[in-house]
């Protein structure tokens, strides 16, 4: 009797499972609804909203848990931010939320904000010309990968109070302040990001604890890495100045006096002076 | 051997290219122009404008492809308009032939390089 029961309940539970998969609704842009946030309105925790390429003048903001995806990825998906004393994308107090493939901009406050936020995952996003471009406030064990977040008026990307992420692969380049702002973060792990060309620092960590910055490439930036009031970080791996920078002009320069040498011979040969 | 690679890997883009063949050449026209502020004779007048003009011809195109890929903003057009007075300047001292301009010659001529080496610095690949 107690088997019978066993298998009934796994049954149940493997059906409810199931059917909790296959109900994830598939709504697509501009097809199903006109807009991204009237999309994301009709859809319910779980669901997928697809947009199809184009130029989206709307503030989205995201409060429940969705996959927002491009068809097309972020350089024909833009979103424009509508009233531009809000972000283009806002992800509000939620959790599991997956954004992909999109470029936002236009934005006095953030190309992406994510407030309150936790589980969200960024990928393959673009986030240009905003005050700053990616902003994690208050947000916890989220994943920012492959993104970029360039010719932004103050930040690439500016963590505040964010604890647990992770952000990996992605590009910060010229950006009026800096790359990568870390302040009162703690515990994230910074790994194979690019952060160049950016007015002032590259990457700084603020008051911030139990970071390991690995792997990053911070070149042609004011300061490369700056750590300030923060101890307890793992730093290790990261190139400030590539042994191209220092060996190339050296051996263009051996070249040239070499070059010099060899068309003055020459040239005797062929004058007899 | 990674260091020897990452050179090698450099000149994959054009511009590099000719930013360092700019280069190469600017150096060799420096020392012919020294020789020839010593009163070295004919050989060193050829190197000095042969690789003097090969090397204002890649500059050009090194504008262009700035101009081409990055649009024209202040500071680039500043940028370069800056390194054509100077050569212009360098020239229009060598062709004024007086004895008192003619002790700055060596000194544009290192501005030359240092223009030069700050256009390899700009177009090593990230």
């Amino acid at each position: 009797m107690a088997k019978a029961l066993w298998t009934i309940a796994l049954v149940l539970a493997s059906s409810v499972l199931w059917l909790s998969a296959s109900w994830a609704a598939l709504i697509r842009v501009p097809q199903d609804h006109k807009s991204i946030q009237q999309a994301i309105d009709a859809a319910a925790p779980g669901d997928e909203v697809v947009v199809s390429p184009g130029t989206y003048k709307e503030n989205v903001l995201i409060a429940r848990p969705v996959l927002l995806r491009s068809s097309a990825g972020s350089s024909s998906t833009i979103i424009d931010a509508a009233d531009k004393s809000l972000p283009a994308i806002k992800v509000d107090r939620a959790s599991g939320v997956t954004i992909k493939g999109f470029s936002a901009t236009g934005s006095n406050v953030a190309g992406i904000l994510l407030t309150g936020a936790s589980d969200v995952v960024l990928a393959e996003c673009l986030a240009t010309g905003n005050t700053s471009g990616i902003i994690m406030n208050r947000t916890t064990g989220s994943a920012l990968r492959d993104n970029a977040s360039n010719s932004n008026a103050q930040y690439g990307l500016y963590m505040e109070k964010s604890h647990n992420n992770t952000i990996e692969r992605n590009a910060a380049s010229l950006n009026q302040d800096k790359g990568f702002f870390i302040s009162n973060s703690n515990s994230n792990a910074i790994i194979a990001n690019n952060v160049n060309l950016n007015t002032w620092d590259g990457i700084m960590l603020y008051a911030s604890t139990g970071n390991t910055v690995t792997g990053n490439k911070t070149l042609r930036n004011t300061y490369g890495l700056v750590i300030s009031e923060s101890p307890g970080n793992e730093v290790t791996d990261n190139t400030t100045v590539p042994n191209l920078f220092l060996i190339l002009p050296i051996v263009l320069i051996y070249l040239g006096v070499v070059s010099y040498l060899v068309q003055k011979n020459l040239l005797k040969a062929i004058y007899k002076e | 051997m990674g260091a020897i690679l990452e050179l090698l890997n450099a000149f994959t883009n054009l511009t590099t290219l000719l930013a360092s063949l700019g280069m190469i050449l600017a150096t060799s026209s420096f020392i012919s122009g020294l020789q020839m502020v010593k009163g070295k004779g004919r050989v060193e007048r050829k190197i000095h404008r042969g690789n003097g003009f090969i090397a204002f011809g890649i500059f050009g195109v090194l504008a262009i492809t700035s101009f081409v890929t990055y649009g024209l903003s202040v500071w680039s057009v500043s940028g370069w308009l800056a390194g054509t007075l100077i050569i212009a300047f360098k020239l229009l001292i060598v062709h004024s032939r007086s004895r008192r301009a003619f002790k700055y010659v060596s000194w544009l001529g290192a501005s030359l390089i240092t223009m030069w080496l700050y256009l390899v610095y700009i177009h090593i690949p990230l």
